[in-house]
């Protein structure tokens, strides 16, 4: 009884012959069965074959059965002997902590930098709209001069042009912004409001989660007034009473019935700040022709019909556009709009900037994968002794990257783990300080895509890992046995490569370091910009007069003498001053009408405008440069005067006086002249725009009602908060207040402002990583090179070298590649700042001081890194050193 | 209702796995202890045979080794496996209500179960 197992993996040919056999077998047995009853045994082999049935067919089935049986045996042996060999991989590891420990922490480095960016990135540039059918949903911006306007906004006449004479859309909807006090509930707040078009909803396609959004109809003069709240403030105002629907609530002193309450992630695309929504009624806005054409307040979005493309779009606002410039030069003139996507519009142009850090983490994953690769590349070296004798030995080349794989599978699994949790930190970091920077909404989480992504680097780590040690390992290994470790060519072959591995790191770390150093200038410049006035210790906030109380202009008077007189006698108050509106806010635009040189059909000039209290300027100390300033003989009464900036002087009257011509603010030719009586300095609109060219109107002549407050106080601002609301209630117990902040943080909450803060803290990040993974592998390969050359300095030793002879020595190579990777670093910085030119404030991409800094920086760490091991080679015992071989 | 080839691959399949589960046994032997028991009636032929031995050791259901026949020929032995013994009594419970619903329909009288 010959009872053998089934070989379990078997060739193709093999399980041919076996099956064959076995089929023979049955009909050997039924011709033995016929001859017994009595046929010849040539007829009872035909006739066995022929009961047998199809052969040929069955031994095909069969062998594909067997040999599909066979490949899963394979596999399943391939795995268990797999994750054996990572078993062993794990334990060869741990005998060498060191190495281990430095591979997962870089790699850990490299992944979770990358990870946390592309998390970023993947939540600010490719989170889901809260709007359906997005690619639909568009923005029309108005361009002048070739450029999307810093508002975006265009006229009623605009929007109804557009609404009537394009094909392309199947709505068209309007926003405008608008203020509302709210004193429902607790303390009166205002609320950043949006005014749109009855069918902006339907542009948006978002549906309401309690009730409904506004339906045609509830822009009509006449209509029932009514109010669609966020999410947010149902939440924080209102508690998220359920019976919400239907309630009226007091706003700025009308009553509203709230209609509906919109989904928590629903935003007005580029108004995101918007609370509520209230229907914008057209008619008052276009009966009177100047205000229709020329008042731009709205930012227009539309939908698409299905079908049409955004060039298509384009195409068409592009001709509306024009003929309205034929129709109407004296307001369209220049005034062109252009179609882009609501996603575009909303995530803005940061997506160039955050592909650029997505660049720089991809950088700083290089350099890990290149410190790792160098680290396991001098290990498998050395161990090809020790491979070369196995393969001699027998073992099969497959066998043997098999496993290095598994280490490579160890490593860069543990490594991937690390990295993980490392994101995880980095995201929960990234959240807290960019809480600021960015839009609402926006959830910084590590998402499915995320996820895969980070296994994608992971995966291609490992094969990395395992791929490059194990050729290198095993590569001519049967020709050199006869070399030995640490000798002659390959030893030097060996440092030249780990050598070039460290210059190529040094010279990544010192781009990305320059980077970050030029961002960390341009911020400092953009911070201590001067804007024309100061904005130190100045409390500022913004108030809003419902005109029910507030009805008519004396009325307004009297309450601002009362208010900056009760604000002036808070003690630590030096000035107060009022306004329309601040320069940081981007100011109003109007044009103005110069006596004597109007010329038919020509536009106007464009200034900024501000209506402002007497002591303004004072307040913000902007000199006055000649006339002088509003005072209380400037009444509403009298002749109305102005007072213009110092650019609008020196433009018109370069070499004469401007003081005592007559002006007109505002496309209304019916507006009485203003009288110019004092030039002021020129400020700076924005955070970081350019002198503009102002006119200035006294508030007793031009009511706002409302506006910014801004309070200086000699010493803190913020500790005279309370006394600044007490000053106000004295003044009127039930007048909100909104936006209390220095007029530092209100710079520095600016959309510029924090964009710029989140690109530096991201670099940052990326240039720290970039620096401690240089000092790991600049450790790592010093301390691998000393102890390859323990030999060599034993014997330097032991013939009597000095000490710091071999601490040179130690050092010199290092030294050399440090040297010349930093010299290649220059270039690649500057490669890579002038692709971030864009980004930087006032700072040219070459900045000689900044690339010294970091040379030093740098140096100093490869220094420190070096000088340990360095150190260790000279305390080397020549002796054992000698023996050890 | 299963299509009848498949009917036929499932009654052999079970068959195989029977006749195993009283004895390991190669080919041949298993479609004469099928013949015997059946008295005549089932004749299972060669080639439905083999195939339904490979079929069932891919599935795992029973696994083969090499040995000798009683005749002295070397032969292939099958052997049923734990998850061929689970299998069995499912298959056979599931065959035994099928004959019992078919030969309760088939009975002769009026339409009354």
């Amino acid at each position: 009884m010959t009872d053998e197992p089934i070989v379990p993996t078997r060739s193709r040919g093999k399980i041919q012959a076996d099956v064959r056999e076995e089929l023979d077998a049955w009909i050997d047995e039924r011709a033995a069965e016929l001859i017994g009853e009595g046929t010849s045994p040539e007829n009872a082999r035909e006739q066995a074959r022929r009961e047998f049935g199809d052969a040929a067919a069955t031994e095909r089935y069969c062998a594909g059965q067997d040999t599909a049986a066979d490949r899963r045996i394979r596999v399943r042996i391939w795995l268990e002997e797999f994750f054996a060999d990572m078993r062993i991989a794990a334990r060869t590891l741990a005998r060498t902590p060191t190495i281990a420990v430095v591979v997962l922490l870089t790699f850990g480095i490299g992944v979770g930098a990358t990870t946390a960016v592309f998390s970023a990135i993947h939540s600010l540039l490719l989170r889901p709209l809260p709007y359906p059918d997005e690619n639909a949903v568009v923005q029309i911006p108005s361009v002048t001069n070739g450029e999307i306007g810093p508002g975006a906004q265009l006229s009623a006449t605009a929007l109804v042009a557009l609404r009537e004479r394009t094909t392309s859309f199947s709505a068209v909807g309007g926003a405008g912004w608008g203020g509302y006090a709210l004193v429902e509930n607790g303390e009166p707040e205002v609320v950043s409001g949006g005014r749109v078009t009855a069918n902006m909803f339907d542009v948006l396609g978002t549906r309401a989660a309690i009730g409904r959004t506004l339906i045609a109809g509830d822009d009509s003069s006449g209509a029932a007034p009514v109010v669609v709240l966020s999410h947010g403030l149902w939440q924080r105002r209102f508690g998220g009473d359920s019976s919400i629907v239907g309630r009226t609530i007091d706003l700025s002193g009308a009553m509203r019935t709230v209609v509906g309450v919109m989904p928590p992630r629903f935003r007005l695309p580029t108004m995101e700040e918007t609370e509520i929504w209230v229907p914008l009624d057209l008619a008052p806005v276009l009966r009177d022709v100047n205000r229709a054409q020329r008042f731009r307040f709205m930012r227009l979005f539309a939908r698409e019909k299905p079908g049409v493309t955004h060039d298509a779009a384009r195409a068409d606002v592009d001709r509306t556009m024009l003929a309205l410039a034929k129709e109407f030069p004296a307001s369209f003139e220049g005034i062109g709009a252009t179609v882009r996507s609501v996603r575009t519009a909303v995530v803005g142009d940061t997506s160039a900037r955050l592909l650029v850090l997505m660049g720089a983490a991809a950088f700083v994953l290089l350099i890990a994968c290149a410190n790792i690769a160098g680290l396991l590349l001098a290990r498998a070296l050395s161990r090809r002794h020790e491979t070369t004798v196995r393969i001699a030995l027998g073992a099969g080349r497959r066998r043997l990257i098999r496993q290095f794989l598994a280490e490579g599978a160890v490593l860069s699994l543990s490594g991937g783990a690390i990295g993980l949790a490392i994101a995880a930190l980095g995201v929960a970091a990234l959240r807290r300080i960019t809480v600021s920077s960015v839009p609402d909404g926006t959830t910084f989480a590590i998402e499915p895509q995320v996820l895969a992504f980070a296994m994608v680097i992971t995966a291609a780590g490992g094969l990395l890992f395992s791929l490059v040690p194990a050729f290198a390992a095993t590569r001519g290994a049967h020709t050199t046995l006869r070399q030995r470790e640490g000798s002659g060519a390959t030893s030097r072959s060996q440092a030249r490569m780990r050598l070039g591995l460290i210059t190529g790191q040094l010279a990544v770390s010192v781009a990305l370091l320059v980077a970050a150093g030029l961002f960390l200038r341009s911020m400092h410049r953009l911070t201590t910009l001067d804007l024309g006035y100061s904005t130190e210790r100045i409390l500022t906030f913004d108030v809003g007069l419902p005109l029910s109380r507030y009805g008519t202009a004396a009325k307004q008077d009297i309450f601002w003498d009362a208010l900056h007189e009760q604000l002036r006698a808070v003690p630590g108050v030096v000035a107060v001053g009022s306004a329309g509106n601040l320069p940081l806010g981007g100011g109003a635009g109007a044009s103005l009408s110069i006596e004597g040189r109007i010329v038919e059909g020509e536009r106007p000039p464009e200034s900024r405008y501000a209506s402002v209290s007497d002591d303004y300027f004072e307040t913000l100390g902007i000199p006055l440069v000649r006339g002088r300033m509003f005072s209380s003989i400037d009444h509403d009464d009298g002749p109305n005067v102005v007072i213009i900036s110092n650019t609008l002087a020196k433009r018109f009257w370069p070499a004469g006086d401007p003081i005592g011509v007559r002006v007109k603010i505002g496309p209304d030719p019916s507006v009485p002249w203003s009288t110019i009586i004092g030039v002021v300095g020129d400020v700076r609109f924005g955070a970081a725009g350019e002198y503009m060219p102002t006119v200035y109107a006294s508030a007793r002549q031009d009511h706002w009602g409302g506006g910014a407050v801004l309070v200086r106080t000699a010493g803190d601002p913020v500790a005279l908060t309370a006394g600044v609301r007490d000053a106000v209630k004295r003044v009127d117990p039930i007048l909100p207040i909104a936006n209390v902040q220095t007029l530092d943080q209100y710079r520095d909450a600016t959309q510029v402002v924090a964009d710029r803060r989140l690109q530096l803290q991201l670099m940052l990040v990326f240039a720290i990583a970039a620096l401690l993974l240089s000092a790991i592998g600049v450790y790592g390969t010093s301390a691998y090179s000393v102890e390859a050359r323990r030999r060599e300095f034993g014997i330097r030793m032991a013939l009597g070298a000095p000490r710091s002879r071999v601490l040179m020595l130690a050092l010199r190579d290092g030294a050399r590649a440090a040297v010349i990777g930093v010299l290649l670093g220059v270039p690649l910085s500057l490669l890579l700042a002038s692709q971030l030119r864009e980004l930087l404030f006032q700072v040219q991409p070459f900045d000689p001081a900044t690339v010294a800094v970091v040379l030093a920086v740098l140096g100093l760490v490869v220094l420190a890194a070096s000088v340990g091991p360095a150190r260790r080679a000279t305390r080397v015992d020549p002796v054992r050193a000698m023996r050890s071989d | 209702m299963t299509n009848p080839s498949e009917r036929l691959q499932g009654t052999v399949d079970v068959l195989i796995l029977r006749t195993v589960a009283w004895k390991p046994m190669h080919g041949y032997a298993i479609a004469a202890f099928v013949r015997d028991r059946s008295r005549g009636e089932l004749t299972v032929e060669g080639a439905a045979l083999y195939q339904g031995l490979h079929r069932l050791e891919r599935k795992g259901l029973i696994r083969s080794k090499w040995g000798t026949s009683e005749t002295g020929r070397k032969v292939r032995i099958y052997d049923l496996t734990a998850t061929g013994r689970a299998q069995l009594a499912a298959e056979a419970d599931s065959w035994k209500r099928y004959a019992t619903a078919v030969t309760r329909v088939l009975a002769p009288g009026s339409g009354k179960p």
